[in-house]
């Protein structure tokens, strides 16, 4: 290659690199610093010493991040707490309105198409191909998305043709227990991490310890969004409720 | 034999990448990049030969300082003794001329 790269493009390239290659946030930002720390002191730009950003990632023996952890993290619990809170909505939206849950069965066969497509990130091969293809977490939204919309319209009308009839509050409360449930996991597993896969540089000292703790403190919170937003749409539904009578 | 000389820099006490680089080279051992020392490093200290540190600096960034561990030392031991050996018996053969000729005996 003839063009010399800026220090900072490789930089960037070789976070890039280590990204794809599920390396932690602090085992980057401990490469980064390592290479800004003999650039400096060697006069040599970083492909100089380093070589190609990419070939030089691939040659570091650094930690990385199990597929299927990954997947639990940024997929498997969001899209359960999605669901449960769908539920949630549908049942305080009946509970409030007196009405029951009427299913019917195609409209379950319907809703277990999200429901197997996230199960399916307990196992190890499904996360790493859905990292690996960009296209497949957009295919997997609208797939969840048109499920979503059909089973709407395979709702029965009456309890009569209803193949499975529920009383609101008990789905309601179950609902309930599972975003609690599964925000309890989230906030221990944010909790335990021994990194919040942020990149810190470690030459800065203790400086970044401060930040590190109020973007897990972030990081809690956003672990109990759903059961917060739960809560919000159970008041504007007593609320709007309440108007009407 | 690049890894035994790293190990090898590192005897004296804990040093950084910079210093590791300079001394292989002021040592005759030719000039090392990064790219070679880095993974050769940190395969080390995935494998507990060396450990790894960031000391803070004094007027700037801080460095990391690699040294050896207790196995680093022994494989450090180990190395040399084969390295000598190796040395002693190769150069002396290469060292004795020999009477040979060439012609078939």
């Amino acid at each position: 290659m003839n063009t010399t790269m800026n220090d900072d493009t490789w930089i960037e390239l070789f976070i890039i690199e280590l990204r794809l290659r599920r390396v932690p946030g602090h085992a980057i930002g401990d490469a980064v610093a390592s290479v800004r720390e003999l650039v400096e002191d060697s006069g040599q730009t970083a492909e100089e010493a380093f070589g190609p950003a990419r070939a030089y990632a691939a040659s570091l023996d650094v930690p990385v991040i199990g597929a299927g952890e990954r997947g639990m993290r940024t997929v498997l619990l969001p899209v359960l707490g999605l669901f449960a809170f769908i539920v949630f909505s549908l049942a305080a939206s009946a509970m409030y309105a007196g009405e029951l849950i009427l299913l019917s069965v195609a409209q379950i066969l319907v809703l277990c198409v999200p429901l197997a497509l996230t199960l399916l990130f307990a196992f190890p091969f499904y996360p790493r191909a859905v990292m690996r293809q960009r296209w497949l977490p957009v295919l997997l939204v609208l797939a969840a998305g048109a499920a979503g919309a059909v089973s709407a319209l395979l709702a029965p009308s009456s309890a009569e043709e209803a193949w499975a009839v529920m009383p609101a509050l008990p789905v309601l409360l179950i609902a309930a227990g599972v975003l609690v449930a599964l925000s309890v996991v989230a906030s221990v597993n944010t909790m335990r991490s021994a990194d919040t896969d942020e990149i810190d540089d470690p030459r800065q000292g203790d400086g970044a310890a401060t930040g590190q703790r109020a973007r897990r403190m972030f990081l809690v919170f956003v672990d109990w969004l759903f059961p917060l937003l739960a809560l919000v749409m159970l008041g504007v539904t007593w609320g709007l409720n309440a108007l009407g009578h | 034999m690049l890894g035994a000389f790293t190990l090898r820099a590192l005897e004296s006490g804990p040093s950084y990448g910079y210093a590791i680089i300079t001394q292989l080279e002021a040592s005759g051992l030719g000039v090392v990049k990064g790219g070679t020392l880095y993974p050769l490093l940190s395969r080390y200290e995935a494998a507990g030969l060396v450990r790894a540190e960031w000391r803070p600096g004094e007027a700037g960034p801080g460095r990391k300082f690699f040294a050896l561990t207790d196995e680093g030392m022994d494989e450090l031991n180990r190395t040399r003794a084969m390295w000598l050996q190796f040395a002693t018996v190769s150069t002396a053969y290469m060292a004795e001329p020999t009477d040979n000729t060439g012609e078939e005996q």
